[in-house]
């Protein structure tokens, strides 16, 4: 077991105020089978006391509504995780299917089935996730700001260029078309930096970790894991709904450390 | 388990409700002014139509009589025609049903099927328009009669009775007509916290009495019709 | 009846009187058009009529039974008789609405079963509607016309009164009204094409008509706002926008149309929400195939109602026959609503058949095929002339304490006398189906 302090903080500040804003976070760690939470703690600025909730994949959600005049958004989560080997029972059964098919930013082109058809070889199953995430790193470049946040895989894949979120939603495209469960997982990453994304494998009855920005195919510790998903549209750390201009700058920050 | 009964009026819809008055009134009393004017031209001239636009502070737009005639019933793009603005009070009574209920909306929809069907025949003459000023009248006897809910009964008389001393004021209507309109549109607002702008309210108060009120004064005129037309926080 | 017949004109009158009318977009403006008339009422006499809603009320049954174990426990897959991916790569299947279980446990509160009849007289369920069904307005507004209209023609007819529609509707809210606040209907606005169903069901059941942007989600509460600012509890909303509009913060988030944050009160079950979301996967074409199992799997019951003659391509032996007898057969696209995805093998020239078959051999979870059924045309009047048209019946089923059938429902027939497809986006008119007592 390995113990870790995070810290993560989101600034919003809106051009001109707005008001009845509600939001949703995903900003808070997870608890599973090799991730423990000790202590987390959330701020929020406006201060209301929002309320703490589960979405249907069991990710921690945060919510609230808050009417007045604001100019300013502020959430920090911060807290100690303790980590495991990255290995995580099947929790549904179901989920073997579900994390089987097509999602809409993961959908399979014919250049993808191209793709896959070339590299795949005789490998199977967790070995063949494997060869994939580093054919993935090794195809792509990381260009931060060639995509957004609704990009699809195929177009990433068509461009060569993304960043994590990208590279996620093309592993777990070519995973899915060669009959292996694969889904989004995004979190906090050892280091500073923002929030990460990467997938999770299902190898007979336990999900993996492949972080095929990094080119690493098998996790182990370092990741705190916040939402997983079909892709990332099932895991925004934050969205947000209000009245007023949406002009806003945003800045982000995330530090984790082993201690 | 059983719902309550919720009569709550949302804020889009208290200001629908004002604008539906507004626009009933508007083309009740265009009707009504209509007629005097193309009255008027029989001796007055062709010219007399001209003194109509002044009033509503519209630019002339028709080249003659007859177009002007024309325009004002059913020129969609004239906002002062009957036509546009019974497309007005119609958008807003369709989005209201549920809250004056089917009968008193078919007024609404019966006047302007009318007019669509008068501006497809292209008359002119006016008095074939009865049937507008008739139903209007039923609308608002309907309001009165099936309406039991006071806010929204008085959100639309509020709307009628701004709109009605508004359209008075620029045709130099006299102090006694204004007066009573002025008087009945706050008793309606009695039971309305917050309906009004005090601020205004204490000016149209300085501005309407009978020693005040100058409606040939055009500087009076226009700083009391942009009272009247902000009296109401909606 | 005559009397009433000859009423056609007056009744049209009537309707647009009262503003009866539904909005398209045509070349990218919107238009509300009147939906016609026609005064030859479809008659069901009352042993009929038995058949149809024991059927109807079983199909609803099990439809509903079938949403809860889909979102819970999954035991018809387990079990062998819906396969996993048909549920899990169903457009309708809203992982979302896992675990979560609808205030009374009801799923479909509402549902449209469109049915033809066949020209022996036996009935066929055409699809199931689950989401938003729409449409009761219209014969319900007809009725208490044609009633003033014509009263003579309901001395004579013993016809069921069909005026209840909206006291049904309200008594199921209240069975699934979680905490006594109002009764919303929530509609996306005027510029959807049922806003006159939206705001008539509101005048007539009592309920709150609530607009984007009226309903907020506070302390776990869903609350309508006055113009005086205060809140009011809401406790059901009979909501008329569709799922992925529903809630932006789960779902599509650019939508203004929903109520942010809707999801999480409606998984606490503070609010009742009708339809339940998710119940697309029970509508789904795909799994249409499957209904007539699920009543004998969850009721233990034989099927009152047919399905149309389907085959799934899926299945090895349905795949062959469909290849097989392609040109005598209705392909519909699974993916698709709306009665464009629908397309007849007779029509089809040699190259467009083969073109289909491909179609097929690519992706055949994407179609199902289905026998022609040799409609009863019903007859309309044209001018004054009789003639005989296609047309279809909506029933609409009301799940609340107990299942009830509305004895009425959306008769639409096609103008048009090639066409099949009596949907009311593509022209046709609706006629009011009579319920007779004996």
């Amino acid at each position: 077991m390995r113990k870790y302090i995070f810290n993560y903080q989101t600034i919003i500040h809106f051009e001109q105020r707005v008001r009845q804003h509600a939001f949703l976070l995903r900003c808070m760690p997870c608890v599973n089978a090799c991730q423990q939470v000790g202590r987390r703690d959330l701020f929020l600025y406006p201060s209301i006391h929002p309320i703490y909730g589960a979405d249907s994949w069991k990710n921690p959600i945060q919510y609230g509504y808050i009417g007045p005049e604001h100019d300013s958004f502020v959430f920090v989560s911060s807290g100690e995780a303790r980590l495991q080997p990255y290995c995580i029972p099947l929790e549904r059964p179901f989920y073997r299917y579900l994390f089987g098919v097509e999602s809409a930013l993961t959908v399979l082109s014919d250049p993808m089935k191209d793709f896959l058809a070339e590299k795949r070889g005789k490998l199977e199953g967790f070995a063949l996730a494997q060869a994939l995430a580093t054919e993935v790193y090794a195809t792509m470049s990381y260009t931060p700001g060639s995509t957004s946040l609704t990009t699809t895989a195929s177009l990433a894949f068509g461009q060569r260029q993304g960043v994590c979120q990208d590279y996620a939603h093309l592993l777990i495209a070519l995973c899915r078309a060669a009959g292996i469960p694969a889904r989004y997982a995004n979190g906090f990453m050892t280091g500073l930096g923002t929030t990460h994304a990467w997938v999770e494998v299902l190898d007979g009855e336990v999900w993996r970790g492949l972080d095929p920005t990094n080119n690493v195919t098998e996790m182990e510790f370092g990741y705190i894991k916040i939402a997983h998903g079909r892709d990332a549209a099932d895991c925004p750390v934050n969205r947000g709904i209000f009245i007023g201009t949406a002009r806003q700058q945003t800045e982000v920050r995330t530090i984790v450390e082993e201690i | 388990m059983t719902a309550t009964i919720c009569n709550a009026i949302s804020a889009t819809k208290a200001n629908r409700l004002y604008w539906l008055g507004r626009y009933a009134e508007r083309v009740y009393l265009s009707l009504h002014l209509l007629r005097k004017s193309y009255d008027n031209m029989i001796d007055g001239g062709d010219l007399q139509y001209l003194d109509y636009y002044k009033r509503l502070d519209a630019s002339s737009v028709y080249p003659d009589k007859m177009s002007f005639m024309q325009g004002f019933m059913y020129d969609e793009k004239n906002p002062n025609s009957l036509l546009a603005g019974m497309e007005r009070a119609n958008d807003n009574a369709i989005v209201l049903r549920e809250e004056i209920m089917s009968e008193t909306l078919s007024y609404i929809q019966l006047s302007l099927v009318r007019l669509k069907e008068a501006a497809a025949a292209g008359t002119t003459n006016i008095t074939d328009l009865q049937c507008v000023t008739d139903y209007l009248l039923a609308f608002w006897g309907s309001v009165d009669e099936r309406i039991f809910d006071d806010d929204i009964r008085h959100l639309m008389r509020i709307g009628r009775l701004v709109e009605n001393i508004d359209l008075h004021v620029r045709f130099d209507y006299p102090f006694f007509r204004i007066e009573e309109t002025y008087a009945g549109l706050k008793r309606c607002a009695e039971d309305m916290d917050g309906i009004f702008d005090t601020m205004i309210l204490a000016h149209v108060d300085e501005l309407l009495t009978e020693e005040t009120y100058a409606p040939d004064d055009m500087e009076y005129k226009c700083m009391l019709l942009k009272y009247i037309n902000h009296l109401v926080l909606l | 009846m005559d009397k009433l017949i000859e009423s056609r004109d007056t009744v049209n009158r009537w309707l647009e009187r009262f503003g009866v009318r539904f909005g398209i977009y045509k070349n990218g403006t919107f238009k509300e058009q009147l939906f016609p008339f026609d005064s030859i009422p479809r008659i069901i006499p009352a042993q009929d009529w038995a058949v149809l809603e024991k059927g109807l009320i079983q199909r609803v049954n099990a439809l509903n039974k079938f949403l809860f174990d889909i979102y819970h426990d999954k035991n018809i897959i387990r079990d062998g008789i819906v396969p996993a991916e048909f549920v899990y790569s169903s457009k309708g299947y809203m992982p979302e609405c896992e675990g979560i279980t609808p205030p009374q446990q009801i799923y479909s509160h509402i549902s449209g079963i469109d049915l033809v009849q066949a020209k022996d007289g036996s009935w066929y369920i055409l699809e199931d509607n689950l989401r938003i069904p729409s449409g009761a307005s219209y014969p319900m507004i007809a009725r208490t016309i044609t009633r003033k209209v014509s009263p003579e023609t309901f001395r004579e007819n013993d016809v069921v009164d069909s005026r209840n529609y909206s006291e049904l509707l309200k008594a199921m809210m209240d069975h699934v009204n979680v905490n006594g606040g109002a009764n919303v209907i929530l509609t996306p606005g005027r510029y959807n094409s049922a806003f006159f169903e939206h705001s008539y069901l509101a005048e007539k059941t009592g309920a709150l008509l609530a607009f984007p942007g009226d309903l907020t989600v506070e302390n776990d509460q869903v609350v309508y706002r006055d113009m005086y600012n205060e809140r009011h509890l809401v406790g059901c909303i009979y909501r008329r926008v569709s799922d992925e509009y529903l809630d932006p913060m789960t779902f599509e988030p650019s939508s203004l149309l929903g109520v942010p944050n809707l999801m999480q009160v409606y998984r606490k079950g503070n609010v009742a929400l009708v339809n339940a979301l998710g119940n697309g996967v029970a509508d789904d074409k795909g799994i249409y195939y499957f209904v007539p199992k699920m009543i004998e799997y969850y009721l233990g019951e034989q099927p009152i109602l047919h399905n149309a003659p389907t085959y799934l391509p899926y299945y090895a032996e349905d795949y062959r026959y469909i290849l097989d007898h392609l040109e005598k057969l209705v392909i519909k696209d699974v993916s698709e609503a709306g009665g464009y995805g629908v397309v007849f093998g007779r029509d089809l020239t040699p190259e467009k058949l083969a073109e289909l078959k491909q179609l097929i051999v690519d992706e055949p979870r994407r179609w199902i095929a289905q026998e022609v059924i040799d409609f009863k045309d019903l007859e309309i009047l044209e001018g004054s002339e009789r003639v005989e048209r296609k047309a279809d019946l909506r029933a609409f089923v009301i799940s609340g304490a107990t299942t009830e059938v509305w004895r009425s429902g959306l008769t639409r027939f096609s103008r048009n006398p090639d066409s099949f497809v009596v949907n009311s986006s593509q022209g046709g008119g609706f006629k009011d189906t009579w319920v007779l007592k004996n």
